[in-house]
């Protein structure tokens, strides 16, 4: 689950890449340009980080259901080869994702893509600061916040 | 008799009340001991001839189970549940209505931004469960007692059925409402103190709607539980003490109605009807409760052993709620 909470409405985000590997919407990715495909980053970083997103349309037998609620598994999670839209934030964009590793004493670090796609505590210079978490009718996401480049 | 005659009887007396009836001794009127008397005609014939051609007894049986059970509105369950049924091979979800308001209004400065917050439509898919009740009805059985062996079935498969549903039912919410929860009320005496039932009736009155017929709500308990609500001490007057005198237990707490259930009543292992320790407090529709299909009811005749084997089977139900739903809902661990 990837929520955009205070962003600059005129972003164009990348819609033309396949996921890499089964992943969920929230994860952070690198782009692989040759393959044209997101893909978990080979060690952690925050350098060039994208963050999975795709549209929220019913399909099929699902599609039957009257009411989806947003956190529906068929919104949320891709399959390896299909395509979907990377969102990247700018300064003093603020985000939420439910794809991280955090724990509540780490709130106020700078923070960067795991090699499974969560969101990790930093170990080098990082733009995204976690600020807390989020409550999102019930789910606990962590908020992030882009600031000016930083470490630990 | 002929055919035609048993089959205007099904139709047009309630074969749950006839079996009660025949159970309890009670007198019948004339169309019902008519129709006793053509039902113990024709049973007892089977019984003698150990060959049920139409699988007569297991269909009688399941009329009385669909009357009752699927059909018969139960006061209870339908003030806590959305219910209805679903076809065989059908699935459903429950949505929690109406939606909880998570928007947040920020304090704001003049003219910037403030975080999003967004409503969530929480789909809730159903837990099923599957009962299943078997047993055996000797022909001499049949032969000798004729209709009242199976008045006595029917009546008992019915109340097997609506008990075991009913305990499901409890069993999921009291699994659905963790310790720690604002609607897990801790007791750390055997038995309900005013400060747990003050807390119970509060979360009560905080979240019924009363605009709505039923809405007062409801606490419900083993019976032992509603009598010791019913004399806290301290919390007297005469009146109260007079009620109690009169009724047994009082008959609301704080505005809100109390349901004692009967320790004495089991189900057919031995276990009490609902979990023991506990008391429930209902404010409004916790979930959905469907039937799933119909009960089918089989039979089998086996002539060496003689006797009939019946199987009462695929009475199955799915019980849709999750923790926003049971918010409606609130329980009392006693010690």
């Amino acid at each position: 689950m990837l929520r955009d909470l205070r962003v600059n409405c005129a972003a164009a985000p990348a819609a033309d890449f396949a996921a890499g590997a089964d992943m969920a919407t929230g994860m952070a990715v690198v782009k692989n340009y040759t393959a044209k495909e997101a893909e978990f980053a080979s060690e952690a970083t925050a350098t060039d980080i994208y963050f999975v997103q795709k549209a929220r349309i019913p399909v099929g037998r699902d599609a039957a259901m009257e009411y989806h609620s947003d956190y529906d598994k068929m919104f949320n999670e891709v399959s390896e080869g299909e395509f979907v839209v990377l969102y990247a934030y700018n300064y003093d964009d603020a985000f939420a994702t439910d794809a991280y590793t955090l724990t509540s004493g780490d709130v106020g670090k700078y923070v960067a893509a795991g090699t499974d796609g969560k969101i990790v505590v930093a170990t080098g210079t990082s733009k995204y600061k976690f600020t807390g978490f989020y409550d999102d009718a019930g789910h606990t996401l962590a908020r992030i916040e882009v600031v000016e480049p930083g470490t630990n | 008799m002929t055919e035609m005659e048993i089959a205007q009887i099904i139709d047009t007396v309630n074969m749950y009340e006839l079996s009660c009836k025949t159970n309890s001794g009670m007198k019948l009127d004339n169309v019902e001991s008519d129709a006793v008397a053509e039902l113990d005609n024709h049973f007892k014939a089977i019984g003698k001839s150990g060959h049920d051609k139409d699988h007569e007894i297991a269909s009688f049986v399941q009329k009385v189970i669909n009357e009752e059970v699927y059909n018969a509105p139960d006061e209870l369950l339908d003030g806590m549940f959305d219910r209805g049924s679903v076809g065989e091979f059908d699935d459903f979800e429950s949505v929690v209505m109406p939606v909880k308001n998570t928007l947040v209004a920020h304090e704001a400065a003049k003219g910037g931004n403030v975080d999003r917050s967004f409503l969530d439509i929480s789909v809730v898919k159903p837990i099923y469960k599957n009962r299943q009740v078997e047993t055996d009805l000797s022909f001499a059985d049949v032969r000798r007692n004729g209709w009242k062996s199976i008045a006595l079935l029917s009546e008992y498969a019915v109340a097997a059925l609506k008990n075991a549903l009913f305990y499901d039912v409890f069993s999921m919410i009291d699994n659905g409402i963790t310790s720690g929860a604002e609607n897990y009320i801790n007791e750390t005496s055997t038995r309900p103190t005013q400060a747990s039932m003050d807390a119970l009736a509060l979360y009560i009155q905080d979240r019924r709607d009363m605009a709505n017929g039923n809405g007062r709500g409801q606490i419900v308990a083993l019976s032992k539980y509603v009598q010791a609500a019913s004399k806290l001490t301290g919390f007297v007057s005469d009146d109260i003490v007079n009620e109690v005198h009169l009724n047994g237990a009082l008959g609301m707490y704080d505005s809100v109605p109390m349901y004692g259930i009967s320790g004495a009543k089991k189900l057919g292992d031995g276990s009490l009807l609902i979990p023991d320790k506990r008391i429930y407090g209902i404010a409004g529709k916790v979930g959905s409760l469907q039937m799933k299909g119909d009960i089918n009811v089989y039979q089998h005749e086996d002539t060496n052993k003689e006797l009939f084997h019946l199987k009462f089977a695929d009475f199955t139900y799915g019980v849709a709620l999750d923790k926003t739903s049971l918010d409606m809902c609130a329980k009392i661990v006693l010690a």
